[in-house]
């Protein structure tokens, strides 16, 4: 069996025995970061975990459109170690570029490790609610990705639309137990879908179920 | 300079800025409570082994006792004869396990060290041992000293201060706390525990504004 594109930019599928594995095609050939499985079919191609990423979780999940395109510029606010980041920046290859954020140090000091492989992304050791303290060290940017698992998680998003372009997307993860863990998650997602309906266009939504517990995915885009 | 490289450099720095001496006290009572669980799992083993050749011996409660006596080879009336390096095998391990005993008292030591410099009050009300399972789940000391007493107090206890805020279950009334002396000790535990909560923030304030 042989690797299938997807209908999803710089995302591919291949069956292995009964599974069905996601595969994004390796930026740095040879190199598996997060002890991913790298499938060889002419190409190398790194094996993407939907249980270890939001993102492709939503693609199992089949949303509807992810936005991440070849040579987009991306902000991923909350980049953790980098795991999903990597995959972000193998689809938008070397003309794209990421921009990790993080403020737990401890993590960071993983993501430089990839980062400095990876010649498509840079690390910053910031707060993701103060953008006016990295504004100076980003630029512009086509895609902002968020998982952040804070209380005001909306509200940071929006302090970081001013580094969206006009149109951009946005992949916005909600974690329903780090807003509110006393509340039903179906009633805190509403209340969050209506407060970005505020500034934004909602393209789709996807509760991550059973992959993530209590989480949604929102594809949102500017207006 | 490309914005990448910038960044590289910038994170680097930044990386190095952010470490505090508190994270040496996580780190070091980590390595305290694995050394004794590798303490522990090694004298349930050697006591099931020289249990069949000195059966009311490898039944000491003293785990010093137990380990002395490995060295007597003293055969019990219940016991089976060892070949010479039968014993000498478990004697290795027993040698070695006295050493793990020793390293583990000098990380203590290290600890207390430690904790005198960067908590010296808190290591006065709370002791080693709790004080630094404090700072390891608050995080840092930072944080120890701004979160409220009555969080200290319920530290260590989340699955069931969680459950009482979902189910509406009873609330726990201590967390790791409870090994302190004066509140396990006690006849009313959940006004001690209270009590030995709010003078371990006063004393973690004190420790972490005064620096």
């Amino acid at each position: 069996m042989s690797v299938q594109a997807t209908k999803y930019s710089g995302i591919f599928e291949v069956w292995k025995g009964s599974k069905k594995l996601l595969l994004t095609k390796n930026l740095t050939p040879g190199r598996s970061f997060f002890r991913e499985y790298l499938f060889q079919d002419n190409e190398e191609y790194r094996e993407w975990d939907p249980k270890r990423s939001k993102i492709a979780a939503a693609v199992v999940k089949k949303i509807n459109i992810l936005g991440l395109r070849e040579g987009d510029k991306v902000l991923y606010l909350g980049a953790a170690h980098g795991y999903t980041a990597s995959f972000v920046s193998d689809i938008v290859k070397e003309k794209g570029f990421v921009y990790c954020l993080d403020f737990a140090p401890r993590v960071v000091r993983d993501l430089y490790f990839v980062c400095e492989e990876r010649k498509n992304m840079a690390p910053l050791l910031a707060d993701a609610s103060k953008p006016e303290l990295y504004k100076s060290r980003i630029e512009m940017v086509d895609i902002i990705v968020q998982d952040i698992a804070q209380k005001l998680q909306v509200e940071i998003l929006f302090k970081n639309l001013q580094f969206l372009k006009p149109r951009g997307y946005i992949l916005l993860s909600v974690k329903a137990r780090s807003i509110d863990v006393t509340r039903k998650p179906a009633q805190l997602f509403k209340e969050v879908e209506e407060k970005l309906l505020t500034k934004l266009k909602v393209l789709d939504k996807k509760d991550l179920s059973p992959l993530e517990k209590d989480h949604m995915l929102f594809v949102c885009q500017g207006k | 300079m490309d914005l990448r490289e910038k960044n590289l450099e910038l994170t680097k720095q930044s990386l190095k800025d952010s470490f505090t001496r508190d994270i040496l006290v996580i780190q070091t009572i980590h390595s305290v409570d694995e050394l004794s669980s590798i303490i522990n799992k090694l004298v349930a083993n050697m006591r099931e082994r020289y249990g069949y050749f000195a059966p009311s011996l490898s039944r000491e409660e003293d785990v010093q006792k137990f380990i002395e006596s490995i060295f007597k080879e003293k055969q019990d009336d219940l016991g089976v004869v060892f070949r010479k390096e039968d014993l000498e095998s478990i004697q290795e391990l027993a040698h070695e396990l006295n050493n793990v005993r020793a390293l583990q008292k000098k990380q203590e030591i290290y600890l207390e060290n430690l904790m005198k410099e960067l908590c010296p009050k808190l290591l006065e009300t709370a002791g080693t041992h709790i004080g630094a399972r404090l700072i390891d789940l608050a995080g840092s000391l930072k944080h120890l000293a701004e979160i409220p007493s009555s969080t200290i107090q319920v530290l260590g206890a989340e699955r069931a201060l969680f459950r009482h805020l979902k189910t509406g279950a009873k609330a726990p009334k201590f967390g790791v706390i409870f090994a302190h002396s004066s509140i396990s000790g006690a006849e009313e535990k959940g006004k001690a525990a209270r009590r030995i909560a709010g003078k371990i923030s006063i004393a973690v304030k004190q420790d972490y504004f005064s620096q």
